[in-house]
């Protein structure tokens, strides 16, 4: 027991002191701009334009739900354009980001942790390197920029599919006008609410590519090697939403006054 | 490949922006290309407003709170963008009250004159404690108790009612029920015996109603008589016999005229003789003050016994002369004839 505590103890540190590493490296590969330069619009097309669908897809049926749950809870005395404030800010605050943020943990982490891999594994990383390419100016900084810019953007429109579509479910499934609706929905409304989703989503993005990156370069042991790193990457990415959810929350919204 | 992924990229980024601009501004009601128009108010506390909350004039959304910011001397700076057009509707002196609008926490500025301010004395004094501190175009504001004020008092009033229900139930313990049930008792004694007084004197009751029925009936005569009375004292006017007595009446003031008359010189010559009554009895009290001091022959008399004794002795004297007399008249008498 003690000598397993040991070692998970000292894996632990080698695993930030790797990870240490690693951020040394991309921070160093930043400046070879002619290598990620072009390569950058390509990750924004596969881990951004891509992953609209599957986006798209989760916040609409996001939107549904939140509309008959918000006029399920909010009965009798509470008002029903409530549902409309309910739905809009639960969606720019907070489900829009996160389970945007889930979904593409699994889709685009597990995907870069899978691709990077098993090019570890197949030494396409070492044949980079003896090429003189950089493999963090290679393959991590456009993916890590890829998830940084097109996150923000695959969340802004999962934002307005979830309003859209608790918009629509509200005014044709509940018994509530149009305009109970959008006076619900813009009477708290601030704009600091889609900014605030939309910083946590870049963030998300940011972790998630970045936790992809490092555990698909730090891949060892074939292909049983490249699907510890694929699930690894998921479980990391996704305790790192809630917990950079967490963090935002407590940043700006404690003080965040009027 | 490469410029087909650029395209589409880009084409996502420019339509995230898109939408994320568009949406924020429609959601929360920005204008844009309006000249609008945006005005301080000075407030002590702003209640539960927030940015974004509606303006409003006489019921219509003007604008939204755009700021609201800490002042120095404990005051709050709440800044109201407005469209430009209310620029010209607002009043000529305006308040802006922060308003609770609903029971969610829902909060609104009614901007309204100053003297359409309700008539709750703390409203006016914080308007007329920021209108002393407002600068240039700021207005005074005032915040109207919100919900949560009003069920604390309401639950003030609540325990009040409470402590003086306990203090009723504590006064009207177990001894002072069975004194206010012996004293209903009594009193539903005492109606019965008043209602057996009443029953008892209804008969009575019933002859004094008739006995009135009847001085009812006689007054009626006697009306009746009068009203005959009446008609013969017409008739005797009709035929003069009152002029008569009237004539007589003169005749009777006319000696009773004469007679006073009579009376006053009476009167007056009794004046006479009571002056002159009183000069003789004031000539006889001198008289008998003079006889009382001794003065004159009668004072003499009444203080000299000397008087008395001679003429007593003058009397004997005169009596032994009368007896000497009888005894010898031929001593004192001669009677002749020639």
């Amino acid at each position: 027991m003690v000598t397993s505590l040991g070692r998970r103890s000292i894996g632990l540190v080698t695993g930030f002191g790797q990870f240490g590493r690693f951020l040394g490296n991309v921070a160093r590969a930043l400046p070879d701009v002619r290598t990620w330069g072009g390569l950058t619009a390509q990750q924004m097309r596969r881990l951004g334009v891509d992953s609209l669908p599957i986006a798209l897809f989760i916040a609409a049926f996001t939107g549904i739900v939140l509309a008959l749950l918000a006029s399920y809870v909010m009965t009798g005395a509470v008002p029903p354009y409530l549902v409309g404030t309910l739905v809009t800010k639960t969606i720019t605050m907070e489900l829009g980001p996160v389970l945007t943020g889930l979904a593409l943990a699994g889709r685009v982490g597990a995907n870069i942790a899978a691709e990077l891999g098993t090019m570890r594994v197949t030494e396409q990383v070492d044949a980079l390197e003896t090429l003189a390419y950089n493999p963090y100016a290679f393959l991590v900084i456009p993916r890590v920029l890829a998830g940084l810019v097109m996150f923000p953007v695959v969340v802004a429109f999962a934002m307005g599919m979830g309003i859209f579509t608790g918009w629509l479910t509200a005014t044709n499934l509940l018994p509530i006008t149009n305009a109970e609706f959008m006076r619900g929905a813009r009477l708290f409304f601030m704009p600091f609410d889609v900014w605030y989703g939309l910083l946590k989503s870049a963030s998300f993005g940011f972790v998630i590519t970045l936790i992809g990156c490092h555990l698909g370069l730090a891949t060892r042991g074939g292909a049983e090697g490249v699907g510890r790193a694929t699930t690894r990457t998921v479980v990391y990415s996704a305790e790192m939403i809630l917990v950079l959810d967490a963090y935002w929350a407590v940043t700006l919204l404690r003080g965040h006054f009027q | 490949m490469k410029r087909s992924n650029e395209a589409l990229v880009g084409v996502s980024v420019l339509l995230a922006i898109a939408l994320v601009i568009a949406g924020s501004v429609w959601l929360s009601q920005q204008r844009f290309g309006g000249s609008d128009i945006t005005r301080n108010v000075r407030v002590r506390s702003i209640g539960g407003l927030m940015v974004g909350d509606p303006v409003l004039l006489r019921g219509v959304g003007i604008g939204r709170v755009e700021r609201i910011e800490l002042s120095a001397n404990d005051w709050v700076v709440v800044s109201l963008r407005m469209r430009g057009a209310a620029r010209s509707l607002l009043p000529q002196h305006p308040v802006a009250l922060f308003v609770p609008t609903t029971l969610f926490g829902d909060w609104s500025v009614q901007l309204s004159s100053v003297d359409a301010l309700p008539a709750d004395p703390t409203v006016r004094r914080q308007v007329a404690d920021a209108q002393r501190a407002t600068h240039g175009s700021e207005m005074p504001g005032a915040v109207l108790p919100d919900v949560g004020q009003l069920t604390a008092q309401a639950s003030r009033i609540a325990s009040d009612i409470a402590v003086i229900s306990s203090r009723v139930s504590s006064a009207f313990d177990s001894a002072s029920t069975v004194r206010l049930r012996n004293a209903f008792r009594d009193l539903s004694r005492l109606s019965q015996v008043l209602r057996v007084i009443a029953q008892g004197q209804e008969s009575t009751l019933v002859k004094i109603g008739g006995n009135l029925d009847t001085g009812t009936t006689l007054l009626a005569q006697s009306a009746a008589s009068i009203a005959r009375a009446a008609g013969r004292v017409d008739s005797a006017t009709s035929r003069g016999q009152l002029q008569r007595i009237l004539s007589h009446t003169d005749t009777i003031t006319s000696d009773l005229t004469a007679v006073s008359s009579d009376l006053r010189g009476l009167a007056g010559a009794a004046a006479s003789q009571q002056q002159a009554l009183a000069s003789i009895i004031a000539r006889t009290d001198s008289i008998v003050g003079r006889i009382a001091a001794g003065q004159g022959t009668l004072g003499k008399l009444t203080r000299d016994t000397t008087l008395y004794t001679e003429s007593l002795q003058a009397v004997r004297a005169l009596r032994l002369l009368l007896e000497d007399v009888q005894k010898n008249p031929r001593r004192y008498f001669q009677f002749s004839v020639f």
